[in-house]
């Protein structure tokens, strides 16, 4: 391994985890903006880095202790008083007391409804898939522990219209991705997973206030995606034959809104798409598979 | 990040929850920050 790329909300730096782990003449170090949107980013860095011989063998990862260390669920003081850029993000909602994730997604949620008629239950329709899911996953935290629409109607309010049930767990976690060329991964024991097509973006709006937007016919999308029209591809490739997709989303908010966003159905019919069957495993979208946000914590989303 | 690690695993066929058939795997990242997204293939 020669290189390493991570987030800048992770607390690990790359240079500190190449020395701890003695890695020899690591050449390429990469961070990406924010926590849970870079997610995937990581991956577009670690590919160019391959790509351009900047690297050879790049490592993504990303670490944190949220239940043990500082809970995202819990409001940090003065986080609107920092001189830098994130202050300056805060700085728009936290006098209003919007202080934690699910504050600033309940607004967007409330939106969502508003606009489309979504309700409480159809983001229950997520959940319920997700803890599904979850239950068949001996590594999930909700392990044998599926939920019921009523369960999570029940479930008391985080930050109004979103339940605790609603909620992403607040855990401890580490994940790690390995990128390489495509020539050296097939001569690995595993079948490598080959990148398509990969993508960052974001709105010009300040953090998730571009989703408060009305979003009718004709107005750019207010999910972060960027400029519309484009994944990446490199001029001339095949794009990929899609067979059944496998949507891995994060929470159930986000998850009807990017439905809609990437294509899976049109503009708010995401709850009827939902109710449908779609995010089941052998729907038109299977969602989540890997047991989901509320069911056990993505590893750095909001 | 997990969503990534359970794309491969659609992948190559391991997961628990293996979705039917051979088709790409479509990872999206947390919305409302900047966000990015990665599909993956055999």
């Amino acid at each position: 391994m020669d290189g390493l790329v991570t987030f800048t909300m992770d607390s690990n730096a790359e240079i500190a985890v190449a020395r701890e782990l003695g890695v020899p003449g690591c050449g390429f170090f990469g961070q990406v903006g924010y926590g849970g949107g870079a997610a995937c980013a990581t991956v577009q860095h670690a590919a160019m880095a391959v790509a351009t011989g900047a690297a050879s063998v790049v490592v993504c990862y990303r670490a944190l202790n949220e239940r043990s260390g500082r809970r995202f669920g819990r409001v940090a003081a003065r986080r609107d008083r920092h001189a830098h850029h994130l202050g300056v993000d805060n700085g728009w909602h936290y006098p209003m007391g919007i202080a934690t994730p699910a504050a600033t997604v309940a607004m967007v949620a409330r939106r969502y409804m508003h606009e489309f008629g979504a309700t409480s239950e159809d983001f229950g329709r997520v959940t319920v898939a997700d803890r599904r899911h979850a239950a068949t996953n001996p590594h999930a935290w909700f392990y044998q522990r599926p939920v019921t629409l009523a369960e999570h109607q029940a479930s008391r309010w985080i930050a109004e219209p979103l339940r605790l049930l609603d909620c992403c767990q607040e855990s401890d976690g580490a994940v790690a991705v390995v990128v390489t060329s495509l020539d050296r991964a097939r001569d690995l024991p595993h079948p490598p997973a080959v990148i398509a097509r990969r993508r960052a973006g974001q709105r010009p709006g300040p953090v998730h206030h571009d989703q408060l937007l009305p979003r009718r016919p004709g107005r750019p999308a207010g999910d972060g995606r960027g400029r519309p029209g484009s994944c990446g591809g490199r001029p001339g490739s095949a794009r990929p034959t899609c067979g059944p997709p496998c949507c891995t989303t994060t929470s159930p908010r986000t998850c009807c809104m990017q439905l809609e966003e990437l294509g899976f159905c049109g503009r708010g019919e995401a709850r009827d798409f939902i109710a449908g069957g779609a995010i089941e495993l052998d729907g038109r979208a299977a969602a989540s598979t890997r047991t989901a946000a509320s069911s056990a914590r993505p590893t750095s989303t909001a | 990040m997990n969503g990534i690690a359970e794309a491969v695993r659609q992948v190559r066929g391991t997961s628990v929850n293996q979705v039917p058939g051979d088709g790409p795997v479509l990872v999206t990242a947390g919305t409302g920050v900047p966000t990015s997204g990665l599909i993956l293939c055999r």
